[in-house]
């Protein structure tokens, strides 16, 4: 499981949560600082959600196309080196 | 009197949605733990992003993030030293100079590590310390947490312990370690988003960063917004130490004795992919680490200058600092921000909890089980047996809570007890790592006379009321001076000691060390890695990082 997934999924339902509060809940005992930080921080939330299920989308997305030629020498020859470390 | 928040219907469901998702990883992870490698090792295949972030978390849990924000407003600037030179010196040594050691010998835990550097009974001692302390420290925090909750939204003290220990249980004997590490990195964005805003919300509040400090200084501000101008004596600064107790004994002894030895942090560095991840773990930890003061110390401050003192609970009829996180939240979070914030602080408790846990877990079935109650059992078997140590680790902590519940000093003891047994542990492994000539009798009664220093220490002294069981001969400004010049003598009784009985004691064959010792071990070749992923080039910068924010807020 890529962990970016369910972080993905927690902020941005979060996010959408927390903005469509803010935005139906304008007044000013949900404003005590004058902004609306429900609807500005579940935007952020929103963004950072959608913005890790985005990574992990795009990495599963090269793992189905199999590793690139020069990801795969590099992986290789670390190995090596471990071996002769050890 | 306490603060007393309540909770809209929209803080219930994100604290609902963060345990449904905690359960939900836990679950999915169940069925990749098919070996006791995959359980307690996370099969060693971790990304050093994910490792390093769990380094980082690991250590971060909702105690200290409440008591960070309350050292906040008792003495400003200066907490951050616990995250600046009391962390990072000691991660980058871990880095670079450790964790060839520790990953390239495959040991699994810590107490191994020493056995098979040291000897049976150094391991043992290393292994049945850790163990008891680490489940009885879990205990501890989650009586803290129920106490909070409790005060704070008013639940059931026994709601909370059971329904949190029975979260926990659930995830970890699911997904062992990697549920755990998976856990603390949710917990580590759910902390860094939860309450960056009550900085962004307070220093806006404030006038900025300079309207903070025009504000300290119309309250007589003793330099609360620098770490160096008054570390000259420890009666010109709050925190009542001098720079060379704090420099050696937060910043090198207690420090270094944490970062590099502890097994909780040190785990989660072991399950990384290859040795490169493992190396580059605790220097991605060091960068948010050096960040964390803007989003927990600073709101701390941000509460003394902003919340007029008579707003402030008080406890025996001073402010209460331990509320300065509370009242922030309470002051600048409206209903949802709210049940954020609450979620974080939550996550903290849990995966603290679930880190303890999981580290217990390998030290009693590898170090302890495995050692001395059955050797040669199938791999099943001990897979089976950490889900049961799971289980029996959860309930210890949860008798752990309810012990302290019915004995009130007993926390102030079992921490101090942990401080004593934790003092001398750096010198053993700095030797152990650095001098091929060291014994294993030698670290063994090294360590003992090391925790017998720092008992003797704190029996010989006192400050603000406490020690000098057996006589007084000298008095500290703080607990804190007592703290750090207690882990100095430790250190060097322990050195000393180590030193002395291992030239007395016959030396272990050089072919048997190597891998162990750095002399005795080939240098690494990590030319091939490009340029940012190479641990000597991050640890560089991140010091380069460290001094200047030590020099900006000098």
């Amino acid at each position: 499981m890529d962990l970016r997934t369910p972080i993905g999924w927690l902020f941005t339902v979060v996010g959408v949560l927390l903005t469509a509060f803010g935005w139906l809940h304008r007044t000013a005992a949900f404003m005590p600082t004058g902004i609306d930080i429900d609807l500005v921080w579940g935007v952020v939330l929103l963004v950072f959600g959608l913005f890790m299920l985005g990574l992990a989308w795009r990495a599963r997305k090269r793992r189905e196309r199999g590793p690139a030629p020069a990801a795969a020498n590099a992986a290789a020859a670390s190995h090596e080196r471990q071996a002769a470390s050890r | 009197m306490l603060l007393h928040l309540s909770l809209n219907w929209l803080d219930k469901v994100i604290l609902g949605l963060y345990c449904l998702f905690v359960l939900g990883i836990g679950w999915r992870l169940k069925r990749q733990m098919r070996t006791s490698d995959d359980f307690f090792l996370s099969g060693r295949r971790i990304p050093s992003w994910i490792t390093g972030l769990a380094f980082l978390s690991a250590n971060l849990g909702a105690l200290e993030m409440m008591g960070m924000a309350a050292s906040g407003a008792k003495y400003g600037m200066l907490t951050s030293h616990f995250y600046w030179i009391g962390a990072v010196p000691a991660m980058i040594f871990v880095a670079l100079f450790m964790m060839p050691f520790y990953y390239g010998s495959k040991a699994r835990s810590v107490p191994e590590y020493l056995r098979l550097r040291f000897d049976e009974k150094t391991r043992a001692l290393n292994a049945f310390t850790f163990a008891i302390m680490t489940v009885l420290m879990s205990g501890i925090s989650l009586y803290a947490m129920a106490i909070l909750f409790r005060d704070l939204l008013g639940w059931s003290f026994d709601l909370s312990i059971w329904l949190s220990a029975g979260i926990v249980l659930l995830y970890t004997a699911s997904g062992g370690l990697t549920s755990s590490i998976y856990n603390e990195v949710l917990q580590f964005f759910l902390i860094v988003l939860g309450f960056t805003p009550l900085t962004w919300l307070g220093l806006r509040e404030a006038g900025g960063w300079h309207g903070l400090q025009g504000r300290l200084l119309a309250m007589g501000d003793r330099g609360y917004l620098h770490l160096w101008q008054n570390m000259a004596h420890p009666s010109s600064n709050p925190m009542g130490v001098e720079w060379f107790g704090l420099v050696m004994g937060l910043g090198f002894v207690l420090s270094f004795g944490y970062w590099c030895t502890d097994f909780l942090v040190v785990q989660r560095a072991m399950a990384a992919e290859d040795m490169a991840a493992a190396r580059r773990t605790p220097l991605i930890a060091a960068v948010p680490k050096m960040l964390f003061p803007f989003i927990v110390i600073v709101p701390g401050i941000l509460a003394l200058a902003l919340i007029p003192a008579a707003h402030w609970p008080l406890q025996k009829g001073a402010i209460n600092f331990n509320e300065a996180l509370p009242l922030m939240i309470q002051q600048f979070y409206p209903a949802g921000m709210l049940g954020l914030g609450l979620t974080a602080l939550l996550a903290s408790f849990m995966s603290g909890m679930a880190g303890n846990v999981t580290a217990f877990n390998s030290v009693w079935t590898y170090d302890i089980y495995q050692s001395y109650i059955k050797r040669d059992g199938s791999d099943a078997h001990y897979l089976a047996v950490g889900r049961w140590t799971t289980i029996i680790g959860i309930v210890l902590s949860v008798g752990g809570a309810y012990l302290v519940t019915h004995f009130d000093n007993l926390m102030d003891y079992m921490q101090l007890v942990f401080g004593f047994v934790n003092a001398p542990l750096f010198a053993t492994f700095l030797l152990g790592m650095f001098w091929k000539r060291s014994t294993g009798h030698g670290a063994f009664w090294g360590l003992l006379s090391g925790m017998f220093g720092a008992a003797a220490h704190y029996s010989l002294t006192v400050a603000e009321g406490k020690g000098g069981w057996i006589a007084h001969l000298h008095t500290y400004s703080s607990s804190m001076a007592q703290n750090f010049w207690g882990a100095i003598w430790a250190f060097v009784a322990c050195f000393a000691v180590t030193v002395m009985v291992s030239l007395a004691s016959a030396p272990r064959p050089e072919a048997e060390l190597a891998g162990l010792v750095r002399s005795l071990t080939p240098r690494l070749e990590e030319k091939h890695l490009a340029w940012f992923r190479r641990p000597a080039y991050l640890g560089v910068g991140v010091l380069v990082i460290l001094v200047a924010l030590n020099w900006y807020f000098r």
